[in-house]
């Protein structure tokens, strides 16, 4: 089983957007995949039509005391499931202080499900925190989607030492440039100076595209509402550059 | 808690246009656009993933290729799915993934082969809640088989995660419509329906299973016994012209070298001149197809026996397989040609003519003559189980004393002999195992097993031994890679040194064959004293 997180310090860059739309397209391919949508708002539950309720709440759930598998729904997705947001969920870090070993109960939670999924994609609120200590301890690889503009250098530097300094290298970061508008010449600058300086950026670019609000709307993922579009490649592209980049999961 | 059902059937001769709407109804959903397609289902000969309850269906692709899909036999939802641009014969024909990882410990070597097709037409119901997020789906299949005949209907209830309510009432729906849950898996039913010839999975054993009874004559029992064993020759016998699989082969000879045991067991029994006319022609079968198997071994163990060297031996060994893989090929269509011969044919055909034609007089030979062949030799009339009896203790006996003259300074062909003799009693055992209690059997085989799993690897390991250095000379002679002489010379120490370990060993284990404990067993087994 492999664990992705798409993970930004910044919110609106993108990262729910690719959770969902990658994961549809692994269980597309084939793949057994969970979502956890960590993210108090809810959005990628929303999109799949889940009500965003966890039954016992969060507290529970990371505590131990709720069985995950009870609370695991079916997407419309063939292979897709979702382990839905809460509104709890906002007082996570709360919650998983008062825990027993902090930093490693997202992955308790998510152990017993280890027979059942060959991938799951972690949805994460924006900040840095408890809860995203907790993911970088539970994941494999970090999806960072970048807007390019100066500040996303300085918060990938930032998290990239913050890494460094909690003993995380085992965590493969994997940046890449998220709601770009090549009309903008700030964003062409950027793209074109960031991948000189920090070669780990992938090379695909998923660009800014009304699509993506759409998805809010309809409640569908890009190739549910537009097969074939640039976003769509976009996506693709981006699915397997990731999985070339891992490498073949362990134990197949 | 068995879990809720989710495969039904509708009764037969139910009018498929009636039901979709009944359902439509009492779903409240319209059914989806009906989808055509035609499925195939698959499994070994020996239904391999009918016994590890799997099922394996394969449907073609829109956008080409085949998907393959592996589910538990009696569910609907699958476990597995795989794009494949070919169908599989192999495991090792399949991507590396889910499918592969669930089929390859149920099928090992052997092949897939389609046992059924049907055309489906699948009329999908998708029900939804008030958020227009699926929650269940329906599936009423109208299945036919590929000439047309109507096979009935299947209807697969697909429920969703979490919606665990909204199945249980499409369930209630379902059983309001009067289908009923299947009692076996569609594929089952499907193979019964469709009849001519069309075999279920799991139909074939290549376990034997002989029915006797205790009083029978032993000349019948003997005759049953064959006839179990030519229905297994030639059950085997077009798989292994074809090489579908190796298995076929593996189990012709294995139900030949039966055959020969029984007809050395049936002296006495069976009429001399019948034994002299056959035993040499299934000698002969056994001869001509015993090459062939030599290299299968050979190929189908080769890559554990690389992975237990160095990680980089395989590679090393890449032009050893080549030849082995050549020497394979060569060797099978030289002995498909001989089994397609005049003189295979004729044995084959002459054995159950003889076999049945005799099997009638056989239950009372006393008042009878055995036709063409003379009359019934004296023990003939003797109840089997007396026979059989005899014929284990006198085995084991000579097992007994051939092993208890073995030192450590005995040649190696001494132990080649007594592995023969343990095959013999072990073969009794196969043969006429039903007329002794299994609780007694159990153990005995075990004890004699030990044995001769020791004996086995001592002269498994010579062989092979000898086979490798015969295709090291062809190695070198061809010029091949220092690196695979070097490694082909590792394989050779490995099997000297499992030589010359079970060699070690054979005292320790023949002590415990022989032990008191072990021939209580046998005592045990044949109720008497005769083991002593």
């Amino acid at each position: 089983m492999r664990i992705l997180a798409t993970y930004n310090i910044k919110g609106g860059v993108g990262k729910t957007s690719t959770a969902v739309n990658l994961a549809a397209l692994a269980a597309r391919e084939g793949q057994r995949v969970l979502l956890w949508d960590l993210d108090p708002q809810g959005a990628a539950t929303f999109l799949f039509r889940i009500k965003a309720k966890v039954k016992g709440g969060g507290k529970r759930l990371v505590s131990g005391r709720t069985d995950v598998d009870t609370l695991i729904k079916g997407t419309d997705h063939d292979g897709l499931d979702l382990l839905p947001a809460d509104f709890s969920y906002r007082h996570m870090d709360l919650f998983l202080d008062d825990a027993k070993k902090p930093d490693q109960r997202l992955s308790r939670v998510l152990r017993p499900l280890e027979d059942d999924y060959d991938l799951i994609f972690l949805d994460c609120p924006p900040s840095i925190s408890l809860v995203s200590e907790n993911v970088f301890r539970a994941s494999d690889a970090l999806l960072v989607p970048l807007i390019p503009t100066t500040l996303s250098l300085r918060t990938l530097e930032q998290l990239e030492r913050f890494l460094e300094h909690h003993d995380l290298g085992h965590l493969e970061v994997l940046p890449f440039f998220s709601m770009v508008d090549r009309r903008k010449s700030l964003h062409r600058e950027t793209v074109a100076t960031l991948h000189d300086s920090h070669p780990e950026v992938l090379g695909t670019q998923i660009p800014s595209a009304t699509e993506v609000e759409r998805m809010g709307v309809h409640r569908q993922v890009v190739h549910e509402l537009a097969p074939g579009s640039r976003i769509a490649h976009a996506y693709e592209e981006l699915w397997a550059e990731v999985q070339d980049r891992l490498g073949p999961p362990d134990g197949g | 808690m068995p879990p809720e059902p989710t495969s039904y059937v509708a009764p037969p001769s139910t009018d498929a246009a009636a039901l979709i709407a009944s359902l439509a109804q009492a779903l409240s959903a319209a059914a989806e656009a009906p989808v055509s397609e035609r499925w195939t289902w698959w499994d070994t000969f020996d239904g391999r993933l009918h016994n590890a309850g799997l099922v394996l269906a394969s449907a073609p692709e829109a956008a080409g290729g085949h998907v393959l899909s592996v589910r538990p036999s009696g569910g609907v939802a699958p476990l597995a799915t795989v794009v494949v641009a070919e169908l599989p014969r192999l495991a090792s024909d399949l991507p590396p993934g889910r499918v592969r990882d669930r089929l390859a410990p149920a099928l090992e070597m052997r092949a897939l082969l389609p046992i059924v097709s049907v055309d489906a037409t699948t009329h999908l119901f998708v029900l939804r809640n008030d958020d227009d997020k699926v929650v269940t789906r329906v599936a009423v299949d109208e299945l036919r088989s590929v000439d047309g005949t109507d096979l009935g209907l299947w209807v697969r209830l697909l429920p969703v995660r979490g919606y665990e309510k909204a199945a249980s009432r499409a369930r209630d729906v379902l059983v309001s419509a009067g289908v009923t849950p299947a009692s076996d898996d569609v594929v089952e039913i499907v193979a019964t329906a469709a009849g001519d010839g069309t075999r279920p999975p799991g139909a074939y054993s290549s376990k034997l299973s002989i029915p006797i009874d205790p009083g029978q004559s032993a000349a019948s029992a003997f005759l049953t016994v064959l006839l179990v064993l030519l229905d297994a020759i030639e059950a085997n016998f077009a798989g292994t012209v074809d090489d579908v699989d190796s298995e076929f082969l593996h189990d012709l000879r294995v139900a030949v070298r039966r055959s020969r045991s029984a007809l050395k067991h049936a002296g006495g029994v069976l009429p001399d001149e019948l034994l002299g006319c056959f035993r040499p022609e299934l000698a002969w079968l056994q001869e001509i197809t015993g090459p062939t198997r030599d290299l299968d071994v050979q190929l189908l163990g080769l890559p554990e026996e690389a992975a237990a060297l160095a990680p980089d031996a395989a590679a090393e060994l890449e032009p050893f397989a080549v030849l082995l893989a050549k020497r394979q090929r060569d060797e099978q269509s030289a002995m498909a040609e001989t089994l397609r011969s005049d003189r295979a044919r004729a044995l084959l055909q002459d054995w159950r003519e003889t076999i049945e034609s005799l099997a009638s007089t056989a239950t009372d030979p006393a008042d009878a003559d055995a036709g063409e062949w003379g009359s019934w030799p004296s023990g003939a009339t003797r109840p089997i189980a007396a026979l059989a009896a005899k014929r284990v203790a006198r085995r084991y006996r000579r097992l007994l004393q051939l092993g208890g003259e073995i030192t450590e300074q005995t040649p190696a062909e001494a132990l080649h002999d007594l592995r023969k003799q343990g095959k013999e009693l072990r073969y009794l055992f196969e043969l006429f195992g039903s007329l002794f209690p299994a609780s007694a059997l159990g153990p005995v085989i075990k004890d004699l097993k030990e044995l001769q799993d020791n004996l086995g690897e001592f002269q498994d390991t010579e062989v092979q031994r000898h086979a490798l250095r015969g295709f090291g000379e062809e190695l070198v002679a061809a010029g091949a890679p220092v690196g695979t002489i070097l490694t082909l010379a590792q394989l050779v120490e490995r099997l000297a040194l499992r030589q010359h370990a079970a060699r070690s060993e054979f005292a320790a284990r023949f002590a415990r064959f022989s032990s008191q404990a072990s021939r209580k067993r046998f005592e045990v087994l044949l109720g008497d004293g005769s083991a002593q």
